[in-house]
């Protein structure tokens, strides 16, 4: 009889302690980027006078956030850099050239995080950025994680804006001049979770 | 934006350097006492001692000077070369950097482009064939099988990397068919040319290689590649000055090294511009072919015309196809272009 008892307190307590670290595992709600209601933008100084905005239409990406532990959480980002538009099909094509993107021998512009924190009114994140051909890490902060369910599918909202330079990213530094080197990239991007 | 005045430099320097090089070679080469085993020259002492006087035929050492880049074919002529293939080459070789420094071009290693694979792999590759296969010790199989291993590989090391040989993924049919189609098609101009060059006039096909590069640059440019086509000018401008300077000390000089060099680059810039730039299939292949053109001069009827007629008609043969193609890519580049341009006028006029 106490034989028994103890064997069920043991299993009792296995079965908690898993059903516990289960709870656990399942806390991070994982999103998919939604390309619709999402932008990729950027700005770059034209002769130092004015501002030339261009985005990339083709991005996709997809994010787990873990609101009991932050750190957990995780981002993903791919854009194809191909998809570049500044609202000239001229200049676009130039863009795809190898004096600057080069999209057939660097196809994609990445983001993957390594490091998550909470901050107050989002996350900062620490990760990889790739682009054309080389990768730095970097440091972002994601502003919202304001959460709403509609039509039964869970929506997130998060933003963030960041500056990079063509130099520190192997882009030709003949081509850097009438073009700034400094772009600010502004992220705007909703995930979505069923 | 291209800077005209830079390439103009870039041009001035790779020529000086080039041509300067090449005449001090001559100048070391001729005040030599000792020459080394192994070159033309050294196999011609050692026959002119023992030679009889029949093989003193006039105009010899010029058809020897011309000699077989494919297949080495041996000469008996009394007086080959007086200046070993290999310092044409290294002229060449230098006037390439100089221009490439000149133009602030950044070397990265390991190369990331396929401009960086083409300057830093495959210029290299081709010079050191060429610098190899020159050598009368070397056994003309080896050599040819050293400038089938850079034809039937060039295509690939280009595309490395890229989204047509993407890392870890298998190459689809479309990629090997674009690889067998350029690269057999490289191996048939050098095959035509090489032909071409054992027999006279060969100057003229070297002088229609370089047009052909400096064109196939500006059409790069034009295409929206700006650096790509500035790596030509370098290249276009080394091979016409490393002939120019030939002619000037007017010494018979072998010259098949050039040949190989000359187009393997005119290769390696249009498949750049083509599959990675902005340049048409046309375009390449027009510009591609041009110097073939230089068979023209083999018609029945030309073919006794005198030597220099024959190189005139050769590099004009050449010139016309290169022309209407870089005035087509001027009026493409002026129909795209002038959206921009126009509205900024538009705004300043106001």
């Amino acid at each position: 009889m106490n034989r028994f008892a103890s064997v069920s307190a043991t299993l009792l307590t296995l079965s908690i302690a898993i059903n516990t670290l289960s709870n656990n595992a399942s806390a991070a709600d994982e999103y998919t980027y939604d390309l619709v209601h999402s932008s990729v933008s950027f700005k770059a100084r034209h002769l130092d006078i004015s501002w030339i905005h261009g985005r990339f239409n083709e991005v996709d990406g997809k994010f787990s956030i873990d609101r009991q532990s932050p750190e957990k959480s995780s981002f993903q980002l791919t854009i194809k850099a191909d998809s570049v538009d500044t609202a000239n099909p001229a200049r676009d094509e130039h863009l795809r050239q190898p004096d600057y993107f080069d999209t057939k021998q660097f196809p994609t512009i990445e983001f993957k995080s390594t490091k998550v924190k909470a901050i107050e009114g989002g996350y900062e994140v620490t990760g990889d950025f790739t682009m054309h051909g080389t990768t730095r890490e970097i440091t972002i902060k994601l502003m919202g994680g304001k959460e709403i369910e509609s039509r039964g599918v869970k929506r997130i909202g998060l933003s963030t804006e960041l500056k990079l330079k063509r130099s520190d990213y192997n882009f030709d530094k003949t081509a850097i001049g009438a073009i700034g080197d400094e772009a600010i990239v502004i992220i705007d991007c909703e995930g979505m979770s069923k | 934006m291209p800077d005209v005045l830079l390439y103009f430099k870039a041009s001035l320097l790779t020529t000086i350097a080039s041509m300067f090089l090449v005449l001090a070679f001559v100048v070391l080469w001729g005040k030599r006492s000792h020459i080394l085993p192994g070159t033309d020259a050294f196999e011609l002492r050692a026959r002119k001692s023992t030679s009889s006087k029949t093989d003193a035929r006039p105009g010899h050492e010029q058809e020897f000077a011309s000699a077989c880049v494919l297949r080495d074919q041996k000469s008996k002529s009394p007086l080959a070369s007086t200046l070993p293939p290999q310092f044409l080459l290294l002229s060449a070789a230098a006037g390439i950097l100089a221009g490439y420094w000149m133009l602030h071009v950044e070397w990265s290693w390991p190369p990331i482009s396929a401009m960086d694979r083409f300057r830093e792999l495959i210029l290299p590759a081709i010079g050191f064939v060429e610098f190899v296969a020159c050598w009368r010790a070397v056994p003309r199989w080896l050599a040819l099988v050293l400038r089938s291993v850079v034809a039937l590989t060039i295509g690939s090391v280009l595309m490395h990397g890229s989204i047509y040989l993407p890392h870890g993924s298998q190459i689809t049919w479309q990629t090997i068919g674009i690889l067998a189609i350029t690269q057999l098609s490289l191996i048939l101009l050098w095959l035509l040319l090489a032909k071409l060059a054992i027999k006279r006039s060969a100057g003229a096909i070297h002088i229609s290689l370089a047009i052909s590069i400096l064109c196939s640059g500006i059409i790069i440019m034009l295409g929206g590649y700006v650096n790509g086509g500035a790596a030509a000018i370098p290249l276009g401008c080394a091979v016409m000055s490393v002939v120019g300077a030939t002619r000037i000390v007017s010494r018979a000089t072998d010259m098949r090294s050039i040949v190989g060099f000359g187009v393997v680059s005119l290769f390696g810039l249009l498949f750049v511009g083509r599959y990675f730039g902005g340049i048409s299939s046309t375009q390449a292949f027009v510009v591609f072919f041009a110097p073939a053109l230089c068979w023209g001069s083999e018609l029945p009827v030309i073919r006794s015309w005198g030597d220099r007629t024959i190189g005139l008609l050769r590099i004009l043969l050449v010139s016309i196809p290169l022309l209407i193609v870089l005035l087509l890519a001027k009026a493409e580049f002026d129909r795209r272009m002038v959206p921009l341009i126009s509205s900024s006028e538009t705004r300043l006029h106001r």
